[in-house]
């Protein structure tokens, strides 16, 4: 009886399912497929023997996993790419919060309609090109620091881009100063939804503008925080929101600033693809692919206990 | 509107006027920050190269010059690339929005069997990757290597946007498919006819975000092509920046190079080619992509 | 909105149906043709090389693995190799360092590549043909010398293969530099402003601390002035290496014959002390040593006139170049001149046993064509042509065999984009050190040449050490890029100690760390490794 129903469901629903199969087929050969290139984190694999030697060559267990943890940079590593992530959450998250509190507050529509649309701009250039700009303003000569020295806040210039006390603050600025603007836009979008009635009761009752946007904004876009912050969670190791620790270590970093710049991913890159160590290259990465699939479940798994709903 | 008109007469206190002046500088100081640095790049690219070199620009060029810029426009190879470039967004664009949310149509449909399974497993292919050596030998076999179709086929679907749009499709209600089923239309003319005029938002959204994404991608030209003649925009801009990347212990190298630094300035140039476009499209989205993106994310 | 919306539409769907259109062809066809092509080819050749013979100009794609190398096969000298040398390079550059390594990963290469990273990786039957079994099939009258090949061997992947797959250029025996006359192998050296100097009353400076009493000098008198520039990443404070010692990578311990690592050395101590000593006098900044490509900003201070002294001079026709931008700033009076090695510099350790190589892959179309040219551009007359332009118009051979420029050449150069364009002596793929120095010592005055040759005879060289280094890809050759990578992460810290407490905890660090890489097991095998090729090559 009830396989008579599946079969007759799926019938119905035969075009869907085509749909659907069409996406999973093609998931499976762009992205399936190529993981079977994984295994050769755990094999004595030579980057010229090809995509034969995937399959030939020697399995040699944990080794590069052994490796990588008696390397003396791994303590490292490990802190700059967890230090680096929370920094992100902790200031890029709450950044476009704020922005649409004061956004929303504004009452010339002109004038926020525009300074919205400019800052959403940074969100649509590539980190390269940031990169670029970023060292026309920051290195010691830049815009910034004549600016800094001229009011006569400075009185040497500040590395930002060379110190490695720096470059955490530095990165996470960039990082509020290219995203913020945009993941505004999904937390004034909720501000919006607000009914109105709220506002005009607690305004009856004598609230004042600072406090309606606390008892009121705030507690009404609680759900759409979560969710963004959920969001944040799962993609913690790669830079929260943006997803930015990689393309930041790999065009900031310089032999300076390497104690603090360095990362998992950037470590990856370079061992494999410049060094030509492909198998250890993909164990490290590997261990960086499964702490992030844990954070992912994890915060969607907190998704459910809080809201009631999985992302996914 | 004369609601608020009123209320702001009446009550027009100290606390709003500081707050307003607080929230007006932050909001300038905001606007400032985004705007000025593109301004300054334009400044720059359009200022004679040694002379930016020295600093000290802030507001205009002081010494005038379009050669930084000569040096594109004369040159045939970056024409091509800009076409090549125009041509790969438009049409990886278009696929793109189709195949992403035909997928994601069919994934909204609540009864569909196994919904739950598809979607662990395209999350899956989501986070993990088998690296890029493995990717590149798959690319190779199926002929895609050197190919103007490598960067289409590879990026046509967007798995982040197939959670998206099933959320968004989810919204439709589903007595818009039933009845047009009775009338005899196919599921395809279902979705054409029927489903994509109304989810305009989200369509504009994948499109905006795709187009940007195609537009600013170097990587699948600089490891998946090597006909000089299907190199993109981001690679050729990339290729300038990098004339001054020496493989630090390369000592012969930084040598030979000595004699060949591109000037700051010829940097800037290329980047404001690059750039351009952008900007000048992405505010008449706008209305688009923040509906499009706030079905993403406000889940009632 | 609407409307706008679907003529966008429209628009995008007219533009990709042209595109598609009118791409499709090419690119469908490009990847199809140059697959099975390619496979096919490989095939034909091997089996019917008799047709080849006579055929005219062939058509061949290089693949230059340099990202800063931007010059294209044009020119008179390109025109003239291609009429002798029977090919005509389609040249695509690099533009990331990991595009070659991604490509040799997948087997998937361009028909010819010039490289100097990935020798290591290259020299297997597996990706490139061998240029002795080349060689011998298609009769090619060339004969590399022996220790040439040897050095090329010694790259091989495969320690027992016989074969070798590239002659790596820049490279000369000792006995060639003997000979040559009025040139000096590749090391570095200061500029400095002689302006200035003249200023303080040109003090002497013949020993490294009379320098050092200048730049303090300098500095007290132009506080403003960022004293030194030694911004160039990869020739950072080189000069002072060679001063100190520290010259190369690797060098014999007081017995003659342990090998150590440089850093290793008490002379290496020295060497960082006084570094760290002149940045804690004030004599050059930080940004300097954080500087890890060359984007033209450190060379547009010097050329201000913001710095006394300053690197990456490694040449007569380098300082040329810097005087002219110089003057063009601050005027004539000022100068650039090149500071000569001081007399109580010891002993400049070289180990150049060549730099990059030609490779011909397995991909290549037409791998007679290929070795052919090679062979060309290998022999005397290919080599000088590339670098020295046609005898007779360019050039002329004066008694000593040293090579005069015509006055065209000359006036052309002052200009170097014409220059490339109308010449283009940039592809020095095959050719030697001493042909290259020739090309920039060549027409010098008499004066600026002596500073360069003054106490060049402190210059030694041991190809031994450059050639015993491990290869790339192999385990001794991990722990050396380690090391390399602890280099890099750790050097500045030296340089920039507060203290002498600070330096020494730094340097203790650092010595820890090299340890930890391995760098004891690495100088035992390169002792070993140096001892064996003595006997090979007979040094």
């Amino acid at each position: 009886m009830k396989k008579e129903n599946l079969k007759r469901r799926i019938k119905q629903q035969r075009a869907l399912q085509v749909f659907v199969w069409l996406g999973i087929l093609y998931c499976f050969i762009f992205n399936i497929i190529p993981m079977f290139g994984l295994i050769i984190g755990f094999k004595d694999y030579s980057i010229t023997s090809g995509i034969k030697g995937i399959f030939t060559s020697e399995w040699v267990g944990l080794k590069y996993f052994q490796q990588f943890i008696g390397n003396y940079q791994f303590g490292k590593l490990v802190r700059n790419t967890v230090v680096l992530s929370l920094l992100k959450l902790v200031f890029t998250f709450p950044a476009p919060i704020l922005f649409a509190l004061i956004l929303n507050d504004m009452k010339a529509l002109g004038v926020k309609k525009i300074v919205q649309t400019a800052s959403y701009l940074p969100h649509f250039i590539s980190w390269v090109i940031v990169s670029c700009i970023a060292s026309q303003f920051l290195s010691q000569g830049g815009v910034i620091n004549s600016f800094l020295m001229s009011i006569g806040l400075v009185k040497e210039p500040v590395k930002f881009l060379t110190a490695p006390e720096y470059f955490w603050g530095t990165m996470v600025t960039l990082d509020v100063w290219k995203e913020m603007g945009w993941w505004t836009i999904i937390f004034l979008a909720a501000i919006t939804g607000i009914n109105s009635d709220y506002y005009e009761a607690a305004q009856i009752d004598g609230a004042s503008r600072l406090q309606r946007t606390i008892y009121i904004t705030l507690p009404c876009i609680k759900s759409t925080i979560v969710v963004v912050l959920i969001m944040t969670l799962g993609n913690l190791f790669g830079g929260g929101l943006s997803g930015s620790n990689f393309e930041q270590s790999y065009l900031f970093g310089n032999s300076v600033n390497a104690d603090t710049s360095q990362i998992i991913q950037t470590y990856v890159f370079d061992v494999g693809l410049s060094k030509g160590r492909y198998a250890y290259a993909t164990a490290v990465g590997l261990i960086q692919s499964v702490l992030s699939v844990i954070m992912i479940m994890g915060s969607n798994f907190a998704a459910k206990k809080i809201s009631g709903d999985s992302l996914y | 509107m004369g609601k608020t008109a009123r209320r702001r007469k009446i009550r027009k206190s100290k606390e709003d006027w500081i707050l307003d002046c607080i929230i007006y500088l932050f909001a300038f100081l905001v606007f400032f920050m985004t705007i000025y640095p593109f301004y300054y790049v334009v400044v720059l690219s359009f200022n004679e190269g040694m002379d930016a070199n020295m600093g000290g620009i802030y507001w205009f060029p002081r010494k005038f010059t379009l050669e930084n810029y000569a040096k594109f426009f004369g040159d045939m190879t970056w024409i091509r690339a800009a076409m090549v470039t125009v041509a790969r967004t438009a049409l990886g664009t278009v696929c793109t929005l189709f195949f992403t949310s035909i997928v994601a149509y069919g994934m909204s449909f609540k009864e569909l069997v196994g919904r739950r399974a598809y979607m662990k497993y395209f999350i899956v292919c989501m986070y993990f990757s088998g690296g890029i050596i493995p990717y590149y030998m798959l690319l190779k076999t199926l002929g895609l290597l050197n190919s103007f179709w490598v960067y289409i086929i590879p990026s046509m679907l967007s798995i982040f946007y197939i959670t998206i749009g099933r959320g968004f499709y989810e919204g439709i209600p589903g007595s818009l498919r039933e009845s047009a089923l009775i009338d005899g239309a196919t599921e395809l003319q279902i979705f054409v006819r029927i489903i994509v005029p109304i989810s305009k938002p989200f369509l504009a959204t994948l499109a905006l975000f795709t187009s940007v994404g195609h537009w600013n991608n170097w990587y699948d030209s600089t490891f998946f092509v090597k006909d000089q003649e299907l190199v993109t925009l981001p690679y050729k801009m990339l290729a300038v920046i990098n004339t001054n990347t020496i493989t630090a212990n390369d000592m012969n190298a930084a040598g030979h190079a000595a004699s060949t630094t591109t000037s700051i300035s010829v940097q800037l140039a290329a980047l404001v080619i690059s750039v351009a476009p952008i900007i000048c499209v992405y505010p008449f989205l706008q209305k688009y992509f923040v509906t499009g993106l706030m079905i993403g994310a406000v889940k009632e | 909105m609407k409307r706008i919306l679907a003529i966008m539409l429209a628009a995008i769907m007219i533009i990709s149906m042209t595109a598609c259109g009118g791409n499709d062809n090419s690119a469908a066809q490009g990847s199809s043709e140059e697959n099975t092509d390619a496979e096919a080819s490989v095939e034909e050749s091997e089996s019917s090389d008799v047709e080849t013979a006579d055929k005219g100009i062939v058509d061949m794609e290089l693949y230059i693995d340099f990202t800063w190398f931007s010059y294209d096969w044009v020119g008179v000298i390109p025109e003239t190799l291609t009429e002798n040398g029977g090919v005509n390079f389609k040249v695509a550059h690099s533009v990331k360092d990991e595009q070659l390594g991604t490509w040799i990963a997948s087997g998937d290469l361009p028909e010819i590549i010039w490289t100097s990273n990935e020798i290591d990786r290259l020299c297997t039957s597996d990706l490139c043909y061998s240029y002795d079994e080349l060689i011998e099939k298609y009769n090619i009258d060339w004969e590399p010398s022996s220790d040439r090949v040897a050095i090329a061997r010694s790259h091989n992947v495969k320690e027992d293969d016989e074969h070798f797959y590239t002659i790596i250029q820049n490279y000369n025996t000792n006995d060639e530099w003997h000979e040559a006359n009025g040139v000096v192998p590749q090391i570095g050296t200061f500029d400095y402003r002689k302006d200035i100097w003249e200023e303080i009353g040109s003090p002497s400076m013949n020993t490294i601390e009379e320098i050092h009493d200048v730049l303090l000098t300098v500095h007290e008198k132009y506080p403003e002035m960022d004293v030194i520039n030694a911004a160039s990443p990869a020739w950072r404070f080189s000069a002072l290496y060679a001063w100190f010692g520290c010259n190369n990578e690797f060098c014999y311990a007081e017995d003659g014959k342990t090998v150590q690592y440089r850093d290793t050395t008490p002379e290496f101590h020295e060497l960082a002390k006084f570094i760290n000593q002149l940045y804690r006098e004030g004599l050059f900044s930080e940004e300097n040593v954080s500087i890890t490509q060359e984007d033209g900003q450190a060379d547009a201070k010097a050329y201000a006139g913001e710095n006394f002294l300053y690197d990456t001079n490694l040449r007569p026709t380098h300082l040329e170049k810097h005087n002219t931008e110089l003057k063009a700033q601050c005027g004539d009076d000022a100068e650039f001149a090149c500071l000569s090695i001081p007399d109580d510099a010891k002993d400049i350790v070289r180990a150049n046993s060549g730099w990059a190589g030609v490779f011909i892959t397995k991909n290549c179309k037409d791998p007679e064509a290929a070795i052919r040219m090679i062979a060309y551009l290998n022999s005397e007359e290919g080599r000088r042509l590339a670098l020295w332009g046609r005898e007779g118009i360019d050039y002329t051979l004066n008694e000593e065999g040293v090579p005069q420029f015509s006055e065209e050449w000359q006036e052309a150069r002052q200009d170097s984009d014409q220059f490339h364009l109308d010449y283009n002596n940039e592809f020095y793929m095959c050719t030697t050190e001493l042909d290259e120095a020739y090309t920039y010592y060549a027409g010098q005055p008499s004066e600026v040449l002596d500073t360069y040759t003054k106490n060049s005879d402190k210059i030694v060289n041991y190809p031994e050490l450059g050639i015993a280094l491990p290869t790339s890809t192999s385990d001794m050759g991990v722990i050396r890029a380690e090391i390399d990578n602890a280099r890099s992460n750790n050097i500045a810290k030296l340089y920039l100690a507060a203290s002498d407490e600070e330096f020494e905890a730094a340097y203790e660090t650092y010595m820890e760390i090299l340890k930890q890489c391995g760098v004891d097991e690495l100088s035992e095998y390169m002792t070993e490794t140096v001892e064996q090729v003595k006997v090979d090559f007979g040094f």
